[in-house]
């Protein structure tokens, strides 16, 4: 036997263990130990007889199940036949037909209802009715490191989606697809319109967050191993469940401070062999676009006082032949209208179908000095965008004997974006099986592979290279310009046409004034300068269980979880940046190794649940990125040996290793009482060595009131009820290679060495942090209708390791410091609600998150912690005192009415450092239904969002290089503020001069402001200086952002070419964003931002609709 | 027997990984040891920025072109800003922590006596911390040039002092002062020169030479605040040996190492930025006198220079319309003038203009203007025999601080470090604000303190600001009185 009993002695005293690696190499040769028990016991289990033939069918049997209690068929029974994998399954009337040999053993399997096993003899009508389980009726979660426990007995608060729940309207993105389903879960999405997966924060921002939303989201967990959400096969997903508290996730240690997100696949169920397709293709489309002005075209007119010499009483600047600059053949076009062509924003001349000379009437070909008129596109942008196709299927095969069970699965996705060249195919492959190799032993495994090849992502955020095309439409665009003109961007030459080029006026050297000065076509961009990647991902684990006892299980598992990812990206030669090339390569590996020991036993009316167990966990990152440097030696050779300077290399590499041993007890007394324990020790290779061990506990309880009101009348109301309250801290250490300040090798010179002392001032002693955290709640059943949940939790997140920014004159800008505390506070709650459940059935949740996190103190004399800056001083602060991620900047300076005081030059003056709101949201939540009739069924989610607020690029640069809508229309005069002040035009800020203002050597202040500024000195200048109250925005929105409708194929029909059911649904994804003031005012939708709490260049919000066909043979 | 092998796969991967953890947290990217050398050779890859004031888009930290605008050098085209005088609160933080604390590291080793410090290998211990200190000093006195008060005597302590102080300029220039004396008298010729420098290769005469001319240009920074002061520090200077004749202390930057290009290059070549133009003040003024150094300055279009108007609040575009830089400061491997010789002239001529010195101020100045001509490579006698004689340019003792001002000026291309200083103390050249400026202060006379200062050193903050005025860009420091 393997000596578990020193497993045990172990974790009872784990801190006598000063040596860890002492401990592991015990714990190894334990394992070892009981591995070759396993090994060599001699149970021959190769012997064993498995049938897959079909010989002797003398016995065509047929019959209904039901169910004993209320006589109605049940539909989805496993039928299988002892010893075989031979089976079937009842229909949807609870009817099957089987044939089978004579004294064969039949096996009516159920969830929910006892198991029955019968003897055939030679009837052939074989009804069953099966019996309720009441014990299997109660709720059943996955809950940390893969344990199933009934939902009663857990003392804290978890979510749990179902696939159906979950991926009814093929979503691709597994935190998207959670929006609004679990209470507590905010979605950090990302823009739909890339291939890039959203985030998730539970309960709130607790950490200082650095650059990174990261920081603060939860952990992915696919069968027990710890991946990337995108490494999951959607289609394979059985069920989510997320562990939201301390508590909760306690057992998997200090990456699951931010909660846990398990997900369990499907396996293959003994019984016949059942094939899944799962078919969808649907069509994505641009829905919300950044609401443009469409009268004015490009230039920079509005940013001058009056016309001057530069342009004429409309704006537009004129072509001025001079002999000595241009050609002879010039000359006539003396007085011509012209733009700015290099200016990337529109403040130029209404768009009167005046006659003018476009940017392409200036490069050599058949167009050359031809006058167009000036007239608006207003659908410019928006027939930039495509139609995405999203060509989304898999196919599973599923089955199992009565000793092993499999489930394969191939799932292909083929996707093209609205923004041109953008194309990703997604292939993945999954397998899961599980063995009894004998009565004791089995073994089973998961492994999935995703390789995914990606050409084209689309550029993203606020990008000075040109790569975000949204971005150049958005914020530095001439609103005259024809997206379908700029297809055609190749002169007859061979070289590139920019909309954005020099100026006519100045020289005639086309290599001068041709030059892109920004700005490439967009055309050119997506399809010259693009990257490319391919990814590979593995995620799986083999584990064994040996059952040593009746009561008593040892369980080991290998796991892996490795990413390869392998790029490109280019610019190329002709366009507005330099000729380069760049290759990327990146490997990220977690190996896990896990052991451990369950007990489970039940004395009379107490039951005893408890593990004991051991993990090693290995973490690998090696990252490489090249760049040419200077240019390609020949142009559009794509490689790195073509750098004309040395290229540029950066390398990023880190190892972590962490061990672990913990444990769990779970004491239950009838179905009255739980108790719950976990105590983990970590030792993490990160930590200094004199602090790298750490202990944690937790402790919980619930209390199912309601079994002490059994047969009292109250239970007619009162279906069930229990309170639940916990308590846990949880340890946390700090990424590899931060326990000493670093020695940064700089860049040499020449060959000279070059070195720089870190710029993080490091104690060598830095010590693991604890969070404390507690929570308590209830949760009931009405009617057996209504289910309520209820938890209130208050974390406190102190002595973190902080990377504090301290005052560069200490000769570091970064002091790393055990210190903080911010406290997290919140209630959840969701709501169950089955009105209706006959051939009418209305199912509806509702979930509700509100949390509080308020920063208490940082370090002494410190109290604010940077996260960054944003355009126009805006930062995001944590503040002592102040909730959490506050948003500082810039804003008008008033006067004690409210009045904005004005400067002598007509622009509001300024005050810095001004408080904002908070990037947190007031409350998250959403609503999910599903309602059917008969063979018809309809299931939608809404998710919502109150209060948090981000800062905008899109409010900042569309509405200063006049691109919005708001920039148009008339003065306090009645006269259109983009005329030129000198004419009349301009806008005059509603306030009054400040104290001590002088205008020509008077004295104004507090008179009313009657200076007038250009247009963009307002639009641009004067509303920066607002920024908090004008291009910050508010992110709430409510969103119906799935819905399907579904239609069950009738059965007579499909039987018939042997399929067992068929569902065909219409769906829709991002359906229809309800209410969003920023999604109104600026096209933003704010459930999908690109940062947290900022958006640099947001990528359009599009709609994906499509067509769904699940069929099971 | 498969899932034997499993099993057994499992097991020897268990077991492989029950080795200890001593050398799993040891990041093999960074070097271990830092020798002084390596420390020194960082510190002076930051030399050229504070008088060849140029954009560091990716250095970032390091930007000091809006120098470049205050004294009108340069114009902005699409996105005028700097030039306009928008308010800056100027971040001082690469300064502090890369290339100050550095040599206070090379202080800290010496003093300790460190083997990272090896007089073999790096240096003998009294001329590494000559160097050091005077480095130290060349960057302080930037800084507190720059913002006035800083912190000074209690900075760079790492977390002894986390909230460093801030010392009064006149503290921080008397302690310079005495810095710069120290620093060059300890420096011994006959022991091992410094290594790792890529400044002026080891020559330890002319690291005596750098101290000094610091010492030169800080003491008439003093010229109305404390002329008696400003008069004995400048011919102590003098004495202790300041550059000889063709002399000019400069930066190498490399072609084809990005990583030591050229910043300009670095913003035409690799980022395609063509934010600015030579500005029509030093345009106008040297093309009105033929002065042949403009070409070399500014981007010719046929031997055409074309400046752009200066200050103007229109968003232009440059490229063929205006003249950026000329191919010389742009190039890759540029060479960024730290001290030159003709400024020393310059300088000079001043103090005999002001009666610190006894030698001919017009004779200086003139002079000044040949050795900048030969150092720019324009230099022909019948040219500058004509040039010298314009009304213009001509001496006259009524205008002789002018002229050697403007001069000085219109030598020093792109070092609006020493320009602008030039402006405060004796308000030459006479520039005309921006017009476009929206700052009713006109040309800005300090940096306002990095806009994290108050979050991070509170109480020493509103200290300072208590003493010292407003943390705007138009308190005057204190050398910089009326």
């Amino acid at each position: 036997m393997p000596n578990y009993y020193s497993f045990s002695l172990l974790i009872m005293y784990p801190m006598k263990w000063k040596l860890p690696d002492q401990f592991m190499k015990i714990l190894c040769c334990a394992l070892g130990l009981a591995l070759l028990t396993g090994l060599c016991a001699p149970h021959s289990f190769a012997a064993k007889n498995y049938d897959f033939t079909h010989a002797n069918a003398d016995v065509r049997l047929s019959g209904t199940v039901t169910s004993l209690e209320d006589g109605s068929a049940l539909p989805g029974v496993s039928i299988i036949v002892k010893g075989t994998s031979k089976g079937t399954i009842s229909d949807i009337n609870g009817k099957y037909e089987l044939s089978v040999e004579e004294n064969a053993t039949l096996v009516f399997s159920f969830i929910g209802f006892a198991t029955k096993e019968t003897v055939i003899k030679s009837q052939t009508q074989l009804d069953m009715a099966l019996v309720p389980d009441q014990q299997s009726l109660k709720e059943v979660v996955v809950t940390a490191m893969g344990y199933q426990r009934e939902k009663e007995s857990l003392p804290y608060s978890v979510g749990i989606v179902n696939s159906e729940n979950l991926t009814f309207a093929k979503s691709n993105d597994l935190s998207t697809s959670l929006a609004g389903k679990i209470s507590g879960v905010q979605l950090q999405g990302s823009p739909s319109s890339t291939f890039d997966n959203g985030n998730i924060v539970i309960r709130g921002g607790s950490k200082l967050g650095t650059s990174t939303s990261t920081d603060n989201n939860p952990i992915y967990v696919v069968d027990g191993t710890v991946t990337e959400q995108n490494s999951v096969i959607m289609d394979n997903v059985k069920s989510i469940t997320v562990l939201k508290g301390a508590a909760a996730s306690a057992l998997y240690g200090q990456r699951a401070q931010n909660g846990v997100i398990i997900i369990t696949t499907k396996k293959g169920t003994k019984g016949a062999p059942t094939v899944e397709l799962n078919l969808s293709a649907a069509f994505e489309k641009v829905s919300m676009l950044f609401p443009f002005q469409d009268q004015y075209g490009g230039g920079y007119a509005s940013t001058t006082d009056s016309p001057g010499t530069s342009y004429d009483s409309e704006g537009f600047p004129t072509f001025k032949y001079k002999s000595t600059v241009h050609p002879a053949s010039w000359a006539s076009f003396n007085g011509q209208r012209m733009l700015d062509y290099g200016a990337d924003e529109s403040w130029g001349p209404k768009m009167n179908g005046q006659l003018y000379r476009p940017y392409y009437s200036w490069f050599p070909g058949s167009e050359f000095g031809q006058l167009s008129p000036l007239t608006p596109q207003p659908n410019s942008v928006k027939n930039f965008y495509n139609t995405g196709v999203n060509l989304n299927n898999s196919i599973a095969f599923s089955g199992g004997g009565d000793n092993f069970t499999y489930r394969m699965t191939y799932a292909n996705q083929d996707r093209t974006l609205i923004v041109p060249e953008a194309r990703r195919n997604q292939h993945q492959i999954g397998l899961s099986s599980s063995l009894d190799v004998n009565k004791k032993l089995s073994v089973s495994s998961d492994i999935s592979f995703t390789y995914s090849k990606t050409k084209g992502q689309p550029g993203e955020g606020y990008a000075l290279n040109g790569s975000n095309v949204t971005q150049n439409f958005t914020q530095w665009w001439q609103r005259q310009l024809d997206t379908d003109r700029l297809k055609d961007y190749q002169n007859e030459d061979g070289s590139y046409m920019s909309w954005n080029i020099g100026d006519p006026n100045s020289t005639s050297d086309p290599k001068l004034y041709l030059k892109p000065q920004y700005w490439d076509s967009p055309y050119y961009t997506v399809q010259k300068n693009y990257s490319q990647n391919n990814t590979n991902r593995l995620v799986g684990n083999v584990g064994l269980k040996y059952k040593l006892l009746e009561d008593l299980t040892w369980q080991s598992y290998a796991r892996m979880s490795y990413t390869n990812i392998e790029g490109d990206s280019r610019f190329a030669f002709g366009g507005f940046n330099a000729n380069s090339y760049s290759i990327n390569q990146s490997i990220r590996r977690e190996m896990n190794y896990e052991t451990n020991l369950n007990y489970h036993h039940a004395f009379g009316d107490y039951s005893v649940d408890a593990m004991v167990g051991g993990n090693i966990r290995q973490n690998n990152w090696n990252e490489l990125k090249e760049t040419t440097q200077g240019g390609l030696t020949f142009p559009d050779f794509f490689d790195i040996s073509a750098s004309i300077s040395r290229p540029n290399v950066v390398r990023d590499y880190a190892l972590q290793k962490v061990r672990s041993i913990y444990g769990r007890v779970s004491l239950g007394y009838k179905s009255l009482l739980f108790l719950d324990g976990t105590l983990r020790n970590d030792w993490s290779s990160s930590l200094p060595s004199q602090n790298n061990s750490y202990m944690y506990p937790s402790l919980g309880g619930s209390f199912v009131f309601s079994e002490l009101l059994k047969n009292s009348p109250v239970t007619q109301v009162l279906s069930s009820g229990k309170i639940k309250a916990s308590w846990a801290k949880v340890g946390s250490d700090l990424p590899p290679f931060q326990v000493n300040t670093s020695l940064i090798n700089q860049p040499l010179y020449g060959s000279n060495a070059s070195a720089e002392i870190g710029n993080e001032y490091r104690t060598g002693n830095v010590k693991p942090s604890l969070t404390t955290s507690w929570e308590a709640g209830f949760d009931v059943r009405l009617f057996n209708k209504i289910g309520l949940e209820f938890t209130y939790y208050q974390d406190d997140n102190k002595d973190q390791i902080l990377s504090l920014d301290v005052d560069p004159t200490t000769g570091f800008s970064k002091y790393q410091i055990n210190a903080g505390k911010i406290q997290r506070k919140g209630v959840e709650a969701s709501l169950n609600f089955t009105p209706f459940k006959s051939d009418f059935y209305w199912d509806v949740t509702m979930s509700f998150g509100r949390n509080r996190s308020k920063v208490v103190e940082l370090a002494d004399g410190l109290n604010t912690y940077l996260v960054g800056t944003e355009r126009a001083n805006t930062r995001l602060e944590h503040r002592v005192g102040s909730e959490w991620g506050m948003l500082v900047g810039q804003k008008w300076r008033r006067n004690a009415e409210g009045r904005v005081l004005i400067d002598s030059n007509g622009s509001p003056l300024v005050d810095q450092n001004q408080d904002g709101g908070s990037i947190a949201p007031k409350f998250t939540g959403g609503l999910f239904n599903t309602l059917g009739y008969k063979s018809f069924s309809l299931s939608f989610s809404f998710d919502f969002q109150k209060g948090g607020q981000f800062a905008s690029r899109a409010a900042v640069h569309g509405v200063g290089a006049g691109q919005h809508a708001m920039t148009v229309g008339v003065n306090d005069k009645g006269i259109d503020w983009r005329t030129f002040p000198s004419l009349g035009g301009g806008i005059r800020v509603d306030g009054v001069y400040g104290p001590g203002i002088l205008i020509n050597g008077e004295d104004v202040s507090g008179r009313e402001n009657s200076t007038y500024i250009a247009a963009s000195r307002y639009f641009n200048g004067a509303r920066q200086g607002d920024n908090l109250n004008q291009n910050v925005l508010d992110a709430s929105y409510i969103k119906l952002r799935e819905i399907r409708l579904g239609y069950e194929l009738p059965k007579t029909f499909l039987s018939k070419v042997g399929i067992k059911g068929a569902n065909l649904g219409i769906m829709m994804n991002n359906a229809w964003l309800i209410y969003a003031p920023a999604a109104k005012e600026f096209g933003i939708d704010p459930s999908e931002l690109e940062q947290y709490w900022y958006e640099g260049g947001q990528l359009p919000q599009t709609r994906t609709s499509g067509v769904n066909l699940r069929i099971r043979f | 027997m498969k899932n034997k092998i499993l099993i057994l796969i499992a097991f020897i991967c268990t077991l492989s990984s029950c080795g200890d953890f001593e050398t799993t947290n040891v990041d093999p990217r960074q070097v271990k040891e830092a020798p002084t050398r390596t420390l020194l050779t960082f510190a002076l890859q930051q030399v050229p920025f504070i008088t060849f004031n140029s954009p560091t888009r990716q250095l970032t930290g390091y930007d000091t072109n809006f120098m470049n605008f205050y004294v009108q050098y340069l114009s902005e085209g699409p996105y005028p800003g700097a030039s306009l005088y928008s308010t800056r609160n100027l971040n001082w933080t690469s300064w502090y922590t890369g290339p100050l604390y550095n040599l206070q590291t090379i202080i800290d080793e010496n003093t300790a006596g460190s083997t990272l410090a090896d007089p073999g290998a790096n240096g003998s211990k009294n001329n590494q911390l000559a160097v050091a200190r005077i480095l130290k000093a060349y960057y302080y006195w930037y800084l507190t040039d720059l913002y006035g008060d800083i912190p000074y005597s209690t900075a760079l302590k790492g977390n002894q002092v986390l909230q460093p102080t801030f010392d009064t300029q006149e503290s921080v220039y008397t302690d310079l002062f005495k810095e710069l004396t120290e620093a060059q008298a300890l420096i011994n010729v006959s022991e091992t020169a410094v290594t790792g420098d890529i400044l002026l290769n080891g020559n330890m005469l002319s690291w005596k030479k750098f101290a000094n001319t610091i010492r030169l240009y800080m003491s008439l920074r003093l010229i109305k605040k404390d002329a008696a002061k400003a008069k004995t520090e400048f011919n102590a200077a003098l004495t202790a040996g300041v550059l000889g004749e063709g002399e000019n202390i400069q930066f190498s930057f490399v072609s084809g190492d990005p990583n030591n290009w050229n910043p300009w290059y670095k913003t035409y070549i690799n980022d395609n930025r063509n934010d600015v133009a030579v500005s029509s003040t030093i345009g106008n003024y040297m093309l009105t006198n033929n002065d042949p150094r403009i070409k070399v300055y500014a981007e010719t279009f046929n031997g055409e220079v074309r400046p752009l108007p200066y200050g103007g609040s229109s968003a232009v575009n440059i490229p063929g319309a205006y003249s950026r830089l000329g191919a010389r400061m742009q190039a890759g491997g540029a060479i960024a003038p730290i001290f030159t010789y003709a400024q020393l002239l310059f300088v000079k001529a001043e103090a005999a203009q002001r009666g610190f010195i006894t030698e001919d101020a017009k004779a200086l100045y003139e002079a000044g203007v040949k050795a900048s001509w030969q150092y720019w490579g324009v230099y022909d006698a019948t040219t500058l025999a004509g040039y010298m004689a314009d009304t213009d340019i001509a001496y006259t003792a009524a205008t002789g601080l002018e002229k050697i001002i403007t001069q000085k000026w219109a030598h020093q291309y792109l070092n609006g470090f020493e320009g602008w200083s030039d402006w405060k103390r004796t308000g030459f050249p006479a520039f005309t604000p921006a017009p476009g400026t929206t700052q009713g202060g006109g040309i800005p006379r300090r940096m306002g303190y990095p806009s994290s200062t108050r979050a991070l050193n509170e109480a020493n903050y509103d200290a300072v600001v208590a003493r010292q005025g407003a943390d705007d860009n138009y308190t005057r420091m204190w050398w910089d009185v009326k």
